[in-house]
């Protein structure tokens, strides 16, 4: 089966951010507080840096493996604009329900924990959706 | 939308790829328009028929779109 760099690319991105930030979560769902703590702040800094680097790292990784195709005179056309364009307004749905799921928490709840959980975990969700959409559409050819 | 587009590729002996860099466009995207998994832009559509030197509506068939 033939896998594309810019698929295996999606599915590094899917994998990265569902790896890094369930990590976070499971962390942030076990030390529930009513305010971000300045360790929580740190941990976050932690996970984007963790998640850029893997990233990083594995599209170098995924680059050299796809020398041959990369080489291609062509690398996006219409069709690749119209995948992302469709994953873009996924994942703006999920954003949308997201903001306005956060607000209601904020308002209801005390403290801003809540609110900025709800509203990081709306925006992971938002990215998978958008990267998991375009590998979809890419799969079916 | 149903289109000749393999036929006439396999007729001129072209790979998807040399017919690919002609269009301007990647493989992938020749390998969805020949499947109808992708319908090409106007753009597109009039280069394909530019570079088979025939007109679109011998390429491309709407059918019940029509």
């Amino acid at each position: 089966m033939y896998i594309s760099f810019r698929e295996k690319s999606l599915g590094l991105l899917i994998v990265s951010l569902v790896a890094v930030f369930g990590g976070y979560f499971i962390h942030a769902l076990n030390h529930v507080t009513e305010r971000v703590q300045a360790g929580q702040i740190v941990l976050f800094a932690s996970a984007i840096v963790v998640l850029v680097l893997i990233q990083i790292i594995g599209h170098v990784v995924l680059a050299v493996a796809s020398l041959r195709e990369l080489s291609a005179k062509i690398q996006t056309d219409e069709r690749d604009t119209m995948v992302r364009l469709k994953g873009s307004r996924a994942s703006s749905l999920v954003l949308a329900v997201g903001v306005f799921l956060s607000l209601c928490v904020g308002v209801a709840g005390s403290g801003n924990f809540a609110f900025v959980h709800v509203l990081l975990a709306f925006w992971v969700v938002a990215q998978v959706t958008d990267y998991a959409t375009q590998l979809v559409l890419y799969r079916r050819g | 939308m149903k289109n000749r587009l393999r036929q006439l590729r396999a007729k001129r002996d072209w790979s998807q790829a040399a017919l690919a860099e002609r269009l301007d466009v990647s493989r992938q995207t020749v390998n969805a328009i020949e499947t109808g998994r992708y319908d090409p832009s106007l753009p597109l559509a009039f280069r394909i028929a530019r570079v088979f030197d025939l007109p679109i509506e011998s390429i491309f068939d709407p059918g019940d779109q029509a």
